[in-house]
């Protein structure tokens, strides 16, 4: 250990060599960068998806899509609590309709006034096309008429649309509902889901790049899904969790700011590591025997159970162990990991890892708790853990 | 403050952009400190504040907003630090590398070099926790919030790294003839 002169002395040279000028342009260049940021709105923030540094994330269209998708069983959800009775339509077209755009991977809506021949108003949140090149915002809009014949809706925009500079022409268009899924195909082939009836949407241009998102959220007791890849993982939580986002679903209870007793991890995981300690480059692919070997082979106590199910999907369960008197110094940045950007294990804690596929994407769940957890906390956990269910 | 966040959470970017006045020249001297390349720390904090501006919305609680936002900016410094390494960056400091033994009034300078030496030698990693907790003056259980990792973890990163400061001082003391900085 340090002695307090030694610490005295570190403490001292930081704040002798600290400095805090920030360099010249640096405030206006971060102003400047807000000025034509987008906010994420909460309902963004608690679903939006995590691209991290574990392999070939899958790219920013899929979530989008999980939003689309939550959005849809958010939709389903409202109307199954409802007793099924939702909002009276004039047409199965009325209404607000979300989609990902595929070239830009930016959210597109479309709202459809009642009537057979209802106005509409298209919107992309990111206009990626030549259309908006001179302008600074990239929010592509167009207002137009539509006819409804029997299963199609035949839409127009005889002005145009455009970001603000100026105008483009739009070809008429249409979009072919279907009874079954209560969703629409565009002409191109692009489905589109019909949004919440409580209005909540993202409306910001999501990131073009792939920076992962960070941030800090205090969940409301409640069911809340956080997208995956692919799937959106809905779990119930109690009050006094909170979620962060650090290239993986991290959710902990306790305050944001506070170290948690238990914590949850869900994420993308296409490949563990073969050394948990020495993790770094020992990504091995999932599947039997090779992630139980490579759990076992690391002095963790491991033990399987295969026929395990979450959320009526088959899944492999590892309940894991590390061993207090584990020397976690000697691992590559002091820290044992289980996987990507995952769970972070300190000695002598035990935890609870699920990995499974659903409909081709490869998801991890990791649950961990400290020795301080009480019995109670544990029930809380597992109670959780029960309440899983994946919607891909 | 608080006012100011509430103002920034709702959309106001000229709340928002106070907040960052008041706050970037301490964001990027932790910057500075944790990544040692000007360049690389008014990156990591120019993405820190946008994405501190993004996801704003997200922060229920406005008190929490300098934990919250040097949250942001030790992830920002971890994810251009392992840019840096994947592209081969590679860190150098001018040190002077055959300075001659010291004693006396002069002895307090020559920790000082010392410690900067221990320093750049020691991972980013371990830089943040010190930074955060002798810079900041964080408790421990704030500094492991900070960098997402637990309690344990954190307690031994920063035991590894004080130790490995105090050892490279005593490295110097013990042979003083010849000290060569490395290159990270």
């Amino acid at each position: 250990m340090m002695n307090d002169r030694f610490a005295a002395g570190l403490r001292q040279h930081l704040l002798d060599t600290a400095d805090e000028r920030p360099a010249e342009g640096q405030l206006a260049a971060v102003i400047e960068r807000v000025a034509i940021t987008a906010q994420r709105p909460p309902l963004a923030v608690r679903l939006a998806g995590f691209p991290g540094r574990i392999g070939p994330f899958p790219s920013t269209a899929l979530r989008w899509g999980l939003i689309a998708a939550a959005l849809l069983g958010a939709t389903m959800a409202a109307a199954i609590l409802g007793g099924g009775g939702g909002p009276v339509r004039s047409t199965v077209f009325e209404g607000t309709w979300t989609t990902i755009d595929p070239d830009d991977n930016s959210r597109m809506t479309l709202v459809v006034a009642a009537g057979l021949t209802p106005v509409v108003h298209f919107e992309d949140a990111l206009s990626t096309g030549g259309a908006c090149v001179e302008d600074p915002v990239k929010v592509f809009t167009a207002d137009g008429t539509a006819k409804v014949a029997g299963s199609l809706l035949v839409v127009s925009f005889p002005d145009g649309g455009g970001c603000g500079l100026k105008r483009v022409d739009m070809g008429a268009g249409y979009y072919e509902y279907d009874e079954a899924t209560d969703g629409m195909t565009d002409a191109n082939g692009l489905a589109w889901f019909r949004a919440p009836e409580d209005g909540i949407l993202p409306t910001q241009a999501p990131p073009v790049e792939s920076t992962p998102i960070t941030g800090c959220l205090e969940i409301p007791g409640g069911e809340w899904g956080f997208d995956v890849g692919g799937v959106v993982a809905f779990a119930t939580f109690p009050s006094r969790w909170h979620a962060v986002d650090n290239g993986f679903h991290h959710i902990e209870n306790g305050a944001c700011g506070s170290s948690g007793s238990m914590r949850i991890d869900i994420g993308w995981v296409p490949e563990v590591y073969a050394d948990s300690c020495r993790w770094s480059g020992t990504g091995v692919g999932l599947g039997d025997p090779t992630t139980t070997t490579a759990f076992s082979a690391q002095g963790f106590e491991t033990t399987k159970s295969p026929e395990t199910t979450i959320a009526g999907y088959p899944a492999a369960r590892f309940d894991l162990s590390v061993p207090a008197a584990f020397d976690a110094n000697a691992c590559d940045m002091q820290t044992i990991r289980l996987w990507g950007e995952g769970p972070a294990m300190d000695p002598g804690l035990d935890g609870t890892v699920l990995l499974l596929q659903v409909n081709g994407v490869p998801i991890g769940i990791a649950a961990t708790q400290g020795a301080e957890a009480t019995q109670a906390e544990l029930d809380e956990l597992d109670a959780i853990l029960a309440s899983l269910r994946l919607v891909p | 403050m608080r006012d100011l966040v509430v103002r920034a959470r709702g959309g106001d970017r000229d709340a928002f952009s106070e907040l960052v006045a008041r706050s970037i020249g301490r964001l990027t001297a932790v910057a500075r400190m944790i990544l040692r390349d000007e360049y690389a720390a008014q990156d990591a904090v120019q993405e820190a504040c946008i994405e501190a501006w993004r996801s704003l919305p997200g922060l229920r609680e406005p008190d929490r907003f300098e934990a919250w936002m040097r949250r942001l900016l030790v992830r920002s410094c971890f994810r251009t630090a392992r840019h840096r390494r994947r592209s081969g960056s590679i860190e150098v400091r001018l040190t002077p590398g055959d300075e001659p033994a010291v004693a006396g009034a002069e002895r307090h300078l020559a920790v000082h070099d010392q410690l900067e030496r221990g320093l750049a030698r020691i991972p980013a990693d371990q830089r943040a926790v010190v930074v955060l907790v002798y810079y900041l003056d964080l408790p421990l259980a704030d500094a492991a919030q900070a960098m997402d990792i637990p309690l344990g973890t954190a307690k031994s990163r920063l035991n590894r790294a004080t130790h490995a400061l105090r050892a490279a001082i005593e490295a110097d003391d013990r042979e003083p003839m010849r000290v060569r900085e490395r290159i990270a």
